[in-house]
């Protein structure tokens, strides 16, 4: 949490997934270069640059894909998900690297603009197997920029959590174009079963990830519980919530994490003011509800996060009956204060 | 994420499952995988001296002309011509602008080459295969 903005929110933990990504990109680059010189010495420095690091922002590109329905289904990923923005900067530098270089390389010498001359090179444009790949790679690079450049927490604030994370979802048309581009331009020049194997196995496995995570969310927001007559929803059993954490549900369109701590029951929105995480997936820490994303805390009997923070989430009423815990499904103003109820 | 952007998540992802399968099996309908081990290169004549080297190929009934520049040509616009049947000046295959590679296309078969300046109206180089 932090109470002003800063260029690169650093602590001693992103600072070591920083080095990991650092040297993980270094030793890829060098490997590949060094395979490149071994097997293919021919081959001019810029074609290996370019092919170097559009190869390494690919392959960030599935691992960036691949971390959010992995800590959806398990939430031992969720340390990844918690450094999954500075990985994203990060493969937007490479793409960005691949893309100069081939504008540079391929496009500079003409008697026109070398932006234009990505688009009018070639305008076989009805093709779909000789379709211009460039201009898929530089519309993938203008939302990857997009994305990089809105990357901080002063543009999560203006924008709110809901519009930034529905303009972030255009990850997904990114994903789309960088793989035609890379099966069009790879297989325009070069046709490799090999190079076809391997993206068609990454579609499938990150596709297939975020369906299984997305239907298991489905089930949850398909929660519908009996009312009792004075309208309250039956949710659960009190003992159904292990110590210190919470159980979700769904009350209306919104999910509800209701939390059981110290011998006490509380009930709070599910969704982190930040970024929007899961807060009932979190854990009491301190007497505070803390979400496994980012770590932004909330007292769990008002939603407030304690001072000098001053997010708030909205809180609801509960009620026993005989073990069984019940809701009020209208939710009482963000930060309001509700007596837990004792179990 | 609240109900709206979930369900747009999976939406999202059902259509990129649906439509993406789609292109890509009817992008690699289209490839040709064995091409690199069907096409055979025959030479056909080649012919070199100090300034330039060339070297003709048929592959796949079309012909390629090769042509290796070492030296300047001395020459504001050279163009480069094929020979016909008679030794004479016959297609034009393309302009030389310096020292370096050039390949240049062409369905006839080629008896050698004339490169002119055509500014000047002068011969630069002439060789038979």
């Amino acid at each position: 949490m932090g109470l002003d903005y800063k260029l690169v929110l650093w602590n001693k933990h992103k600072k070591t997934y920083d080095k990991i990504i650092a040297l993980g990109m270094v030793l890829y680059l060098v490997l590949f270069i060094a395979l490149t010189l071994a097997f293919n010495p021919e081959t001019i420095a810029e074609t290996m640059i370019i092919r170097a690091f559009g190869s390494l922002a690919v392959i960030m590109l599935h691992i960036i894909l691949v971390i959010g329905p992995l800590s959806r289904l398990n939430p031992q990923f969720l340390p990844i998900l918690y450094n999954r923005r500075h990985l994203g900067v990060s493969m937007f530098l490479a793409a960005l690297i691949h893309g100069v270089f081939a504008i540079i390389h391929f496009h500079t010498l003409g008697n026109v603009n070398s932006i234009y001359a990505v688009f009018t090179s070639n305008m076989d444009y009805g093709s779909l197997t000789n379709f211009p790949f460039q201009v898929l790679g530089f519309l993938a690079l203008l939302i990857l920029f997009f994305m990089a450049s809105t990357s901080h927490d002063f543009f999560l604030k203006n924008l709110s959590p809901n519009v930034w994370k529905g303009l972030h979802m255009l990850v997904y048309v990114a994903y789309a174009l960088i793989l035609l581009h890379v099966f069009l331009g790879a297989f325009q020049q070069e046709t490799s079963v090999f190079t076809i194997g391997i993206l068609v196995l990454g579609f499938i496995v990150i596709s297939s990830l975020h369906l299984v995570a997305a239907f298991k969310e489905s089930k949850v927001d398909g929660f519908k519980g009996e009312k009792d007559t004075g309208g309250w929803l039956k949710v659960c059993d009190v003992h159904e919530i292990p110590e210190d954490r919470a159980k979700i549900f769904s009350v209306g369109k919104k999910r509800v994490a209701i939390f059981k701590y110290d011998g006490k029951l509380s009930a709070i929105h599910n969704v982190c003011k930040h970024q929007g995480g899961p807060l009932g997936e979190g854990k009491i820490v301190d007497g505070c509800v803390t979400c496994p994303w980012h770590g932004y805390q909330y007292l769990p009997h008002n939603g407030q996060s304690p001072p000098p923070f001053t997010e708030k989430v909205a809180t609801y009423e509960l009620r026993l009956d005989n073990d069984m815990i019940y809701i009020n499904p209208i939710g009482l103003e963000e930060g309001t204060e509700v007596e837990p109820i004792l179990c | 994420m609240d109900a709206n952007l979930r369900k747009r998540h999976k939406y999202s992802w059902l259509l990129l499952a649906i439509i993406l399968p789609i292109l890509l099996i009817l992008i690699i309908k289209d490839l040709n995988f064995n091409q690199p081990e069907n096409i055979s290169y025959e030479t056909n004549g080649s012919s070199s001296n100090n300034m330039v080297d060339a070297n003709l190929t048929k592959s796949d009934g079309a012909y390629i002309l090769e042509l290796n520049v070492k030296y300047p040509l001395k020459s504001a616009s050279s163009v480069i011509y094929a020979l016909n049947m008679k030794g004479e000046k016959g297609t034009k295959l393309g302009q030389i602008k310096g020292i370096g590679s050039y390949t240049f296309p062409s369905e006839k078969e080629i008896q050698g080459i004339i490169i002119q300046d055509v500014l000047k109206n002068e011969e630069i180089l002439k060789m038979e295969f």
